[in-house]
């Protein structure tokens, strides 16, 4: 009996150290995307300090910056995006936070809402790698989105299995990928000083194409995280960040209704103007925002929240001086990207008076 | 048993099959010698050795064959 | 499921489970139980083919054991309708391919139907045959409880590949069981994991290069070199396959037969196929060799010649007779068409061709006093040996005589029409299963020199086993070829 124990001792040790090599290989062979993917740092924030949870894509995650709101109001704020991402992501975006956090506002972009298909299984992954939470691992797993093969299922928990493949590609730098932590004084927000024009301004939002219709899973999605929200006394915002190439007024109107009927609050940025220049506030002709656009966007932004939500100013608190530092690391980095970006703007000759 | 020795020698020559004790184990005698073998005692002895005798023991070394053969006769 | 998938191994594990809580009486009852399972999972409700065909080996055996006057007929019998199924389900099509071109000429046709078939048939039909030639050549007792001889031509881990396993070898293993032993637990996983290695990182890898020269029909170096790999690929594929599941079988305690041992260090091509496939070459040397090499009618022939004083000759006819039976139905088990004929007919034209020319390349070495016994001498017999093989592994990989020629000849070319890497795989890929080649070449050289390198390896101590078992580990979830990136229909390895 006592050697049958100490084998089993034995047995489990092993196997032990092997799921722990796998976990760590995982951070090794995960596919690192570049700077699209600025979530990474979120983790690395203190329990429960901040107040409002922005959750998109590339559209929200360069349009909305904490550092403006806390610098304006003193919000504390993460900008959780990552490229491509959809609402059956966002879901279990906002569970992972509601782990380390307590927001009391979830600012949403919408700009997948309408798309007519799914994402690739490649960028699903995208979602899925920098999930760290076990328990929300297994809520994925156990989600035919996600765990569609028991291969994709092994795969969530075992990110490792999925990039496996990669070892061709793997160099002794990425080693140093284990256990790393990120820069945290962007807050999610990520900014370009790309200058390139849309002229064609808001014609965009003249007419929408044929039968805009909002995919039936995305549909149970968005409820399902309203409802998650409604549930933990978060207040929802729907924040329509302008993307020339999927919106338009079919779009806003089918948007107005549903947040009229979840009783939910949709800021349609298309269908206003708070300022934006066409020319010169979008890097890629109108699809997203540079950092003049973005900053715009948070400054009017911060007006609704003022104006609406009841969100405390941290400044000066115990415990929050950190933002202080960042914004200072933050600042520079802005200065010189505005920098970069008037120049260009001068060199294009895109700052004639209008 | 100098006439088991003797078919022997014809159907693989240059063994000393009266020290050999494991043709079969062995590798000695490979299973075209065999068939050869078997037919060659067939036709000498006037037995008939079948498939049913064709078990490793029956021809590990001279002696099993003519217990074998005598069996048979 | 395959062998070498996730789910297999989450099947053996939970059967492991419920087989070593169960009393010892019982056990073989979960074996049963797991056979059915596995066996539906791959082929539903084909299932049945294989319980009809076992309950008639079931009665005939014990029919023929009390009968006294129609052994033989029974027996006849009884081997016909179980090889019925196998005939009509899998040479249905090649049989009609031979007869119609002849009734065509009266007019007639019979339509080609293609079935599909239970899994294993190829494998259990011979195992029942050989169990009721055994039956009636008194080599073991009829089984009088039938679900035992059902669970043992359902025993799942010898399904789809085989060893081709007999009844009086395995019962005893298979119905008592033993404790729960620590040290062969680890032993099968070792096992196990080896076969991971050869299947997953070597037989699939090299597979991706073999498919893409195959499928666009690219001769010169390249092709030379897909024809070393496919060698390559198919020996670790099966060995590969056999040695999990020979593992998976010693997790329960039952030893399966051995079916490969280290075949390239075959000096000739006889002794190649005692040491590939060896159940296979075990099963027609004792159910068609000897029975028609023994018969009155092959006797009488060795006879005659003799008497004509040709020994040589004789002995040549002899063994040209039942060879042939042999060679024919080794070819054609592999596969229902004429390309397996063919591929079965070379070897015993080239084994023929040996046994007839041995006198005078005996002559020939004497007189240039060549020394058969040195190393270099042996070497250049393997060489020649894998030569051969090699070119039986061309045949038997194309997919047709016509490709074959196209590409024996295209062998000849020394051309190069496309760089190495063209074809799915990049250079880390060739370094990476060179590598592991030589690990394998590794512990068969070993295996040859008398070595049990899974012994050796548990003598030593806890760390040095412990970096053994997650080196095997980590090469087969780095390196094994699974997951994304892969297209899954390059290795549909086609079973027999």
């Amino acid at each position: 009996m006592k050697t049958g124990i100490k084998n089993l001792l034995k047995f489990l040790t092993f196997v032990f150290i092997v799921c722990f090599i796998t976990l760590k290989l995982g951070d090794v062979f995960v596919l690192k995307r570049d700077a699209t993917v600025v979530i990474n740092a979120f983790h690395d924030l203190p329990k429960n300090s901040i107040d409002v949870l922005i959750v998109g894509n590339s559209s929200i995650m360069r349009a909305v910056s904490p550092m403006e709101l806390w610098k304006s109001d003193g919000i504390t704020s993460y900008n959780y995006s990552i490229a491509g991402g959809r609402i059956h992501a966002f879901y279990y975006w906002i569970q992972d936070a509601l782990k380390t956090q307590k927001p009391k506002l979830v600012i949403m972009d919408p700009v997948t809402f309408f798309y007519e298909q799914d994402v690739t299984e490649e960028a699903r992954r995208f979602f899925v790698d920098y999930i760290e939470d076990f328990d929300i691992k297994f809520k994925m797993m156990n989600d035919p989105i996600y765990g569609e093969t028991s291969f994709d299922k092994a795969s969530i928990l075992f990110p490792f299995i999925r990039y496996h493949d990669r070892w061709k590609e793997i160099e002794f730098e990425d080693l140093e990928n284990i256990g790393k932590t990120y820069d945290c004084f962007y807050r999610g927000f990520l900014f370009s000083s790309k200058v390139q024009p849309n002229y064609k301004g808001n014609e965009y939002m003249k007419k929408s194409r044929d039968n805009v219709k909002m995919m039936d899973t995305y549909k149970e999605y968005l409820y399902k995280t309203i409802d998650l929200c409604k549930k933990n006394d978060i207040k929802v915002l729907i924040l329509g960040v302008q993307d020339i190439r999927v919106w338009g007024p079919e779009e806003s109107r089918q948007l107005n209704e549903i947040a009229r009927e979840t009783g939910v609050d949709f800021l349609d940025l298309n269908s206003i103007d708070y300022g934006l220049n066409w020319l010169q506030d979008t890097k890629d002709g109108g699809a997203h925002l540079n950092v003049l656009g973005g900053l715009k966007v948070t400054s009017y932004l911060s007006n609704y929240i003022r104006n609406n939500y009841d969100i405390p100013s941290r400044k000066g608190e115990k415990g929050y001086e950190f933002w202080d530092k960042d914004y200072l690391t933050y600042e520079k980095e802005k200065e010189t990207a505005l920098k970069v970006v008037n120049s260009r703007i001068k060199k294009l000759g895109l700052d004639s008076e209008d | 048993m100098k006439e088991i020795v003797e078919v022997l020698n014809e159907v693989k020559p240059g063994v000393d099959y009266l020290k050999e004790e494991n043709l079969i184990t062995g590798g000695i005698l490979s299973s075209f010698d065999l068939v050869m073998l078997i037919a060659m005692l067939n036709d000498k002895f006037n037995i008939n050795i079948t498939v049913v005798d064709l078990v490793p023991e029956n021809f590990e070394n001279v002696k099993s064959i003519e217990n074998l053969v005598n069996k048979l006769k | 499921m395959s062998y070498a998938s996730l789910n297999f191994l989450i099947l053996v594990i939970v059967l492991m489970c419920f087989y070593y809580v169960c009393p010892k009486k019982y056990r073989w009852i979960i074996l049963l139980l797991g056979n059915i399972y596995f066996f539906m999972s791959l082929s539903g409700k084909l299932i049945i083919y294989s319980l009809i065909a076992t309950i008639i080996t079931y009665a005939l055996t014990i029919l023929l054991e009390s009968s006294k006057k129609n052994k033989k007929k029974i027996l006849i019998l009884n081997i016909f309708l179980v090889l019925a199924f196998l005939l009509v389900l899998k040479y249905d099509n090649f049989f009609l391919s031979l007869l119609n071109p002849i009734i065509n000429l009266v007019g007639l046709k019979i339509p080609y139907k293609k079935f599909i078939l239970p899994i294993g048939i190829s494998y259990y039909t011979l195992e029942m045959i050989a169990y009721s030639v055994d039956v009636y050549r008194k080599k073991v007792k009829a089984e009088t409880n039938f679900l035992k001889l059902f669970t043992f031509f359902t025993y799942f881990p010898k399904l789809i590949e085989g060893p081709i396993s007999k009844y009086s070898e395995m019962k005893e293993k298979m119905f008592s069981s033993n404790c729960f032993d620590y040290e062969k637990f680890k032993n099968a996983w070792v096992l196990i994991g080896y076969g991971f290695i050869k299947k997953m990182i070597i037989a699939d890898r090299l597979g991706i290069f073999v498919d893409k020269i195959f499928e666009q029909n690219i001769i010169g170096l390249p092709l030379i070199l897909a024809v070393i790999f496919y060698t390559i690929q198919i020996y670790c594929d099966f060995s590969g396959c056999i040695d999990i599941v020979s593992g998976v079988s010693e997790l329960f305690g039952i030893n399966l037969p051995v079916n490969f041992k280290r075949p390239f260090f075959s000096t000739s091509i006889q002794e190649f196929w005692t040491r590939w496939h060896i159940t296979l070459g075990a099963w027609l040397k004792e159910y068609i060799f000897y029975p028609i090499s023994l018969s009155k009618l092959n006797m009488k022939l060795n006879m005659k010649v003799r008497k004509i004083k040709f020994k040589h000759l004789a002995r040549f006819i002899t063994i040209a007779f039942p060879l042939l039976f042999v060679w024919l139905v080794n070819g054609l088990w592999h596969g229902a068409s004429i390309k397996y004929v063919t591929y079965g007919l070379y070897y015993y034209l080239l084994m023929m061709l040996g046994v007839l020319f041995k006198p005078i390349l005996d002559f020939i070495v004497k007189k240039l006093k060549i020394n058969t016994e040195v190393w270099s001498y042996k070497l250049f017999k393997i060489l020649r040996t894998i030569l051969i093989v090699c070119i039986g592994m061309l045949l038997f990989r194309s997919d047709s005589l016509t490709q074959f020629t196209l590409l024996f000849k295209g062998l000849f070319s020394f051309t190069m029409p496309k760089k190495i890497t063209e074809f799915g795989l990049v250079y880390k890929d060739f370094r990476l299963v060179f590598f592991y080649i030589l690990i394998i070449f590794g512990v068969e050289l070993a295996g040859e020199l008398k070595v049990n390198v899974r012994e050796k390896l548990n003598e030593q101590n806890l760390i040095f086993r412990w970096l053994v078992y997650i080196f095997i580990i980590f090469s087969i979830l780095i390196f094994g070829v699974y997951g994304y990136g892969f297209d899954a229909k390059s290795f549909i390895y086609g079973g027999f």
